[in-house]
């Protein structure tokens, strides 16, 4: 309640971030000084002020926003709410005061609460949360949502916070060409974007664009035998050496370290950035099956399934086990397997496999690369192990 | 990366872009105008498509030459690696064939806001006749904008393979 808190369509300004905040101010007291970790936190001495809060706003009837979403409809008065630690209500009132105070008075009554004037009316901070929502959930600026953390309305400083990385002027300029130029918007500088755990799965899209824009598909886990580093296997041609790679909604989950598109292989290998809290699943994307650690080389005329970001689960079967084809780069590559299965923009680097229905394995064939008239052709699991030094995890 | 501002005047060089909207058939793409500069920009969509040289030499064993796709679009722009090459015979754009080993990757690129891709064009090891038939060709490649894949743009860039150049 005391805090909207706007996502990007990647990251969220941080709790940390957020209990800065609450430490900056006087009277909201750190909360998380208190807490003790197993322990759970006690809010009974705040309820009475929530408690009046809620009835302070749902008197104030609902409206819909630009999303057509059910909201509060708040009064120009109303400059937004907080409970102190102590559990007193502290409302802030825009314009009149007295009329403000008057308003409140009828609705929750006079008793522990205190009132502060507003700058802005807490409608009009919401209405620029949305444009800024609006803004980010369109992806029309994906430069500027690469420095963009998150923002969030902070209801004891009566402003709309927005988190840069680096902030500068430089960066301040160009945000307040956009929606950003609007009165109540305070940049700060963001210490750095939240990370959730990621879990990767084969077959699911992955980029070297934190918008998505343009992708692959996963391949398989793999750890690197020099120093036992973990990350995962796709496409040579979907990810260069140094770039990072981007999963999900545009987390950055990792760096290219190898990727090549000659020999035997169209490969590369994505070391994960947090590998002690993402980890590289062997489960497909989108199902519950495995896809065994073990690889194989089945020959021609073995059925064959695939899995990528574009065309999902396909099967086909494998009309050669050794094809030699030229890449985009123009580079040819030896010992590549052809087979029948469909694909489509997107699916590269996604994983090909066996499935033994009778012992319930699917062993590592490969990775899908690409397509000549009906006929698909993926690089052999094995070949991208020994070329890069890396074994199936 | 290469800049716009680059591509602009690579664009006087005489290379055509031009689009035809839709899921329209090869047949459906306009058949350009023979001039000696030979320049169409995409005023519709403000994506242009150039091939790097415009001519190559056809004494060349090794036409290595590449294409860049500029988006002077607010958005990003995806393209796949797919393309076709037509030649122009007898006034109608004719499908040249492609050596059976070459794969197109199935992959998607993004073209950032006003910045521009390129990619290689290596034709004498792509065009099955080795790219050594002299004449007028065309590159053909479709083009969306990122979350629009329904609304493919279909962008020509021509090149000539002469005897000089």
């Amino acid at each position: 309640m005391s805090a909207f808190v706007a996502m990007l369509s990647m990251n969220a300004c941080s709790d940390a971030d957020l209990h800065e905040n609450l430490k900056t101010n006087e009277e909201l007291v750190a909360k998380s000084s208190n807490e003790q970790p197993g322990i759970e936190a006690d809010a009974s001495h705040q309820w009475e002020a929530n408690e009046k809060l809620t009835r302070l706003i749902e008197s104030f009837g609902t409206t819909k926003n630009r999303f057509q979403e059910d909201v509060p409809l708040y009064p120009d008065y109303y400059g937004g709410a907080y409970i102190t630690e102590q559990g007193s209500l502290t409302i802030l009132l825009h314009g009149d005061q007295e009329k403000g105070k008057q308003a409140v008075h009828a609705v929750i009554g006079s008793d522990n609460m205190e009132f502060k004037p507003a700058e802005h009316s807490y409608g009009y901070l919401t209405t620029v949360m949305d444009e800024l929502n609006e803004f980010a959930l369109s992806k029309k600026d994906p430069s500027s949502l690469e420095f963009l953390t998150g923002f969030a309305l902070m209801d004891a400083t009566n402003e709309v916070e927005v988190q840069v990385i680096g902030l500068n002027n430089q960066k301040i300029a160009m945000l307040q060409k956009s929606v950003f130029n609007k009165a109540g918007i305070k940049f700060k500088e963001s210490t750095g974007r939240v990370k959730a755990e990621v879990t990767i799965y084969p077959g699911c899209e992955v980029s070297r664009n934190a918008s998505m824009a343009g992708s692959g598909s996963v391949g398989f886990g793999a750890k690197r035998n020099s120093d036992g580093k973990v990350g995962f296997v796709t496409a040579g041609h979907a990810i260069l050496v140094g770039e990072t790679a981007y999963y999900g909604s545009g987390t950055a989950v990792g760096t290219c370290v190898n990727s090549q598109q000659s020999g035997t292989v169209d490969a590369a290998f994505v070391t994960l950035n947090s590998p002690t809290t993402d980890n590289v699943s062997n489960t497909l994307c989108g199902t519950s099956n495995l896809l065994s650690v073990s690889t194989t080389l089945p020959g021609a005329g073995t059925t064959i399934n695939k899995i990528g970001q574009s065309t999902g689960a396909t099967s086909g079967t494998i009309i050669s086990t050794n094809v030699s084809v030229i890449g985009g780069t123009g580079s040819t590559i030896t010992n590549m397997t052809s087979a029948n299965y469909t694909s489509a923009g997107g699916d590269s680097g996604g994983p090909v496999y066996t499935y033994i229905s009778s012992t319930g394995t699917r062993p590592t064939a490969g990775i899908h690369m690409g397509a000549s008239g009906s006929t698909r052709y993926y690089t052999k699991a094995g070949n991208i192990l020994s070329t890069f030094g890396l074994s199936r995890n | 990366m290469i800049k716009w501002q680059y591509l602009t005047l690579a664009a006087t060089l005489g290379v055509i872009a031009c689009q035809g909207t839709g899921e329209a058939k090869r047949k459906d793409l306009p058949v350009q105008q023979v001039n000696n500069e030979i320049k169409t920009t995409d005023t519709i969509h403000d994506m242009e498509l150039l091939v790097l040289p415009d001519t190559f030499e056809q004494k060349d064993s090794d036409k290595i030459g590449s294409y860049v796709l500029n988006n002077n679009l607010e958005q990003e722009l995806i393209v796949p690696s797919s393309f076709i090459i037509e030649r122009l015979i007898d006034d109608k754009w004719q499908l040249v064939p492609l050596v059976e080993m070459f794969v197109f990757e199935d992959i998607t690129y993004a073209i950032s806001p006003k910045e521009a891709k390129e990619f290689p064009l290596a034709l004498s090891k792509i065009l099955k006749d080795g790219a050594n038939t002299k004449g007028r060709y065309r590159l053909v490649k479709e083009a969306w904008i990122y979350g629009k894949d329904e609304e493919k743009t279909k962008l020509t860039a021509e090149f000539l393979i002469t005897d000089k150049k």
